[in-house]
């Protein structure tokens, strides 16, 4: 995972909401991330592919990563699953992160998104580790069990 | 032999149904739905569980699956903190015992085999998977993938297994490939990435589910063996499988030689429902009639949501399936088979399919039954109905859930009661409630219900329209041996006095109760369950709801599988939700709020419900003190909690007292 130097237009809009939502990061470790990456890439040869499945080129990504005082968006390369030191995994559907962008509550929208299976949800540590990490909150707001559940 | 008069009237749920070279007395399977946590952290099998298992023996099923035992020494495939193991013979006298029972009562015994995969290794730091695709819920542990010799090793494990299984009295063993276990990762795109002989199609994917069924059917070609598959993972939106090859996976099975396909529908971490109470009985009964049109030859049991023996008559009439497979219904009516035998199913206490026991299993818990309060306390002596030393003349103060449930526990014992109730009729606080549950309320009202056939049958005295209070209790002086209070709780609108504008809020249970209509604009105060169901109840009916919450989320008091639900109704609702807020004042106008950093909103509002906090109704517990030999309290009179608590203490002091 390589994060970049340089802030791409979607990440400085990521910014703006990671900023008035600081309750939901408040208890988040330093170092703790978030990576959100787009469900399929295109390859060299046009195809499209998941970007879930072992992947040897960098795909780009959305990190977003607590630094002293803040979360921060930052762009980044997503490696392979094997290589994201993230703590949490969001993957995301054609247009789906755009989507929540426009909307009046990119957060409800991003929990709609899950709930429809627009966006996939997945954990990169354990529970214990996650807690001991702060997104409980996080967790809990999206609407995702923190503890297990049967439906 | 004679038949009884439900046996006549269900007729297809009571005819003997074949399984491999058994037949069972009926065509009902006990499934094992759940693992019960109450057993040794190593795997032994308890005496509680034994108590537990000689009660499901004696359900009146043909067929009982006992509940899945995890095949490997290493635990990977260990699921629930307190589950059975059989990777060793070490284990095997229980499980004769537990063979033993079913067979006493004349079923057919099968032992399930689950190795859990991607939800298992809970005393590991890892579970096994067919590849590395992260969890999506946090409760389950990072994943590992299994080499090709992990795949043999486990087929030798399962193969053990089910040998020690039928040494020990089992007829036949059930291998567990649904709900996101072991082989239903293999089986499913969402998890299986493999590029190699158990990877990529469909056909590949399910190799390690028939080599698995071809090594235990090698092994053992007398017993039979059940495979319990997907008709729908519920996952296909995040990758999964499509209905098409979940089927495609059942034809495969068939063709392996399995004996019989138990079909279940989702995964544990599928975003849909499947099992609460917020999906109709016989919703996805289709998918067992697909399956039995799939594999026409094989007998194909199905239980998902039907909680009912009349409709799953209907189905095995119209050929849907062969077996209804039944657990939950049992776990909240060990006698439902019984009842339904003697055509006494209006006394059946149905299961309300509020999940406590699938709560409780997340939370490393024993499972508890909210219907059932003697679910897990078999082996107490202290827990059963044994007839009173001293038949004592009993008034029950409130006909809510906790109070009638402690009248017809003590009057089994003998007891004779008489409920006093300010209502016209059974129910307290859950009538309202009930009426407004937005996941099915015909479910929550089945508990009312109950109550009202039970006191009617038990010889119950009910006394509406009648306060208890001093005075009415002079009137009875020295009638009653012993008195109870299960009056409940209200809401605490003193709670609220030092308000500006206090006078003004309405208490939510007047609402629930329909006793008092509210404005088109209203505001919740408390975002409890109670808050949620009238919030949800009245935007349902075009309210512009609000509700205010003091703590950082709502909810705080739902049963966690019910959690996702209230928040979903109340996003699908458009329920504005105000939280870390609290009220300040009260206006004409409406509602001022103020938050945690001080912040004041003001909300438009014809009505202001408090729907918080809440208040024991407990003073009588002091006004008869010296009025009655002897004077107890039960459920939401003692402490507000909600109907599981007032359930099991009505239960628990029916037995006692």
């Amino acid at each position: 995972m390589t994060v970049c130097a340089t802030a791409s237009p979607q990440s400085a809009a990521w910014q703006s909401v990671l900023d008035r939502h600081t309750d939901l990061f408040s208890d988040t470790a330093q170092g703790a991330s978030v990576a959100l990456l787009p469900r399929f890439v295109r390859g060299a040869d046009g195809r499209q592919r998941s970007t879930v499945m072992p992947v040897s080129d960098g795909v780009p990504m959305l990190l977003w990563l607590r630094e002293p005082g803040a979360m921060y968006a930052r762009d980044a390369e997503f490696r392979g699953l094997k290589g994201l030191v993230s703590d949490l995994l969001l993957i995301a559907g054609d247009g789906t992160l755009d989507a929540a962008l426009r909307h009046e509550h990119p957060f409800g929208e991003l929990k709609r998104q899950l709930r429809s299976g627009q966006m996939l949800f997945m954990v990169m540590r354990t529970r214990d580790e996650l807690r001991e990490r702060g997104w409980s909150d996080f967790i809990e707001s999206l609407g995702l069990p923190f503890l297990g559940t049967c439906r | 032999m004679s038949q009884r008069p439900g046996e006549r009237k269900l007729a297809h749920l009571f005819k003997p149904a074949r399984l491999g070279r058994y037949t069972a007395p009926n065509s009902i399977k006990y499934g094992a739905c759940c693992v019960s946590n109450y057993n040794t952290r190593d795997g032994y099998i308890t005496p509680r569980e034994l108590a537990r298992t000689r009660v499901i023996a004696g359900t009146g099923c043909g067929l009982i699956t006992n509940q899945g035992a995890y095949p490997d020494a290493k635990g990977e495939g260990k699921s629930y903190f307190r589950q059975i193991a059989l990777f060793d013979d070490k284990f095997l006298p229980q499980f004769e015992t537990i063979a033993g029972y079913i067979h006493d009562a004349g079923a057919i015994a099968i032992q399930q085999i689950l190795h859990a995969g991607r939800y298992g290794g809970i005393d590991l730091g890892y579970c096994v998977q067919p590849s590395v695709v992260p969890q999506t819920l946090p409760h389950f542990r990072p994943p590992r993938e299994m080499s090709k010799d992990d795949i043999r090793c486990c087929v030798a494990e399962h193969v053990d297994a089910a040998r020690r299984a039928i040494r020990a009295g089992f007829d036949g063993v059930e291998v567990t490939s649904f709900m996101g276990y072991l082989l239903a990762s293999f089986n499913s795109k969402f998890t299986n990435q493999r590029s190699d002989e158990y990877g990529g199609s469909v056909e590949n994917r399910g190799r390690f589910m028939r080599e698995l069924i071809d090594g235990i059917k090698q092994a053992l070609p007398e017993h039979p063996l059940v495979v319990r598959l997907n008709g729908a993972e519920l996952m296909d939106q995040w990758g999964g499988n499509s209905e098409d090859e979940c089927f495609e996976l059942m034809k495969q099975a068939a063709d392996a030689g399995v004996d019989m396909i138990s079909v279940t529908v989702g995964w544990q971490e599928a975003p849909e429902s499947s099992i609460g109470r917020d999906v109709a009985p016989g919703h996805w009964n289709h998918l067992a009639a697909r399956a039995k049109r799939t594999c026409p030859n094989i007998p194909i049991a199905f239980g998902n949501r039907l909680p009912g023996p009349v409709m799953a008559n209907d189905c095995l009439a119209r050929g849907e399936f062969d077996f209804w497979e039944v657990c939950r219904p049992l776990l909240a009516d060990p006698e439902l088979v019984h009842k339904a035998a003697e055509d006494r199913l209006d006394e059946v206490r149905r299961c309300i399919g509020s999940l406590n026991c699938l709560s409780r299993l997340f939370r490393d818990l024993p499972y508890t039954c909210t219907m059932n309060p003697t679910l897990g306390h078999e082996i107490e002596p202290e827990y059963a109905i044994r007839p009173a030393a001293v038949k004592k003349n009993i008034m029950v103060i409130g006909a809510g859930p906790a109070g009638m449930e402690y009248a017809i526990t003590a009057a089994r014992r003998g007891h004779t009661v008489t409920v006093y109730e300010k209502g016209d009729r059974i129910g307290g606080s859950l009538l309202g409630y009930a009426a407004r549950d937005l996941a099915r309320p015909d479910d929550l009202q089945s508990v009312i219900r109950h109550y009202e056939v039970m006191s009617k049958k038990l010889g119950i005295e009910m006394k509406f329209n009648t306060e208890a209070n001093a005075k009415f209790m002079r009137s009875v002086l020295h009638r009653y041996d012993a008195c109870v209070v299960a009056a409940g709780a209200r809401i605490d609108l003193q709670a609220y006095a030092h308000i500006e504008g206090h006078e003004r809020l309405v208490d939510a249970l007047e609402v629930a109760a329909g006793r008092l209509t509210p404005g088109r604009r209203v505001v919740v105060i408390g975002g409890g369950k109670i808050g949620l169901v009238v919030a949800e109840s009245l935007s349902k009916d075009g309210a512009q709801v609000t509700i205010v919450e003091s703590d950082k989320r709502i909810g705080g008091d739902v049963m966690p599988t019910f959690k996702w639900r209230h928040t979903t109704w109340v996003e699908e609702l458009g329920i504005r939700v105000l939280t870390s807020s609290r009220l300040a004042r009260i206006t004409a106008d409406g509602a001022v709020v103020v938050d945690a950093k001080g912040v004041e909103t003001t909300i438009a509002a014809d009505t202001v419900i408090a729907a918080a906090p809440r208040k024991s109704n407990q003073e009588l517990l002091t006004d008869f003190e010296w009025m009655v030999d002897e004077l107890h309290g039960c459920g939401d009179a003692l402490m507000p909690r909600g109907m599981d608590a007032a359930i099991h203490e009505g239960y628990r002091l029916g037995a006692r007292v």
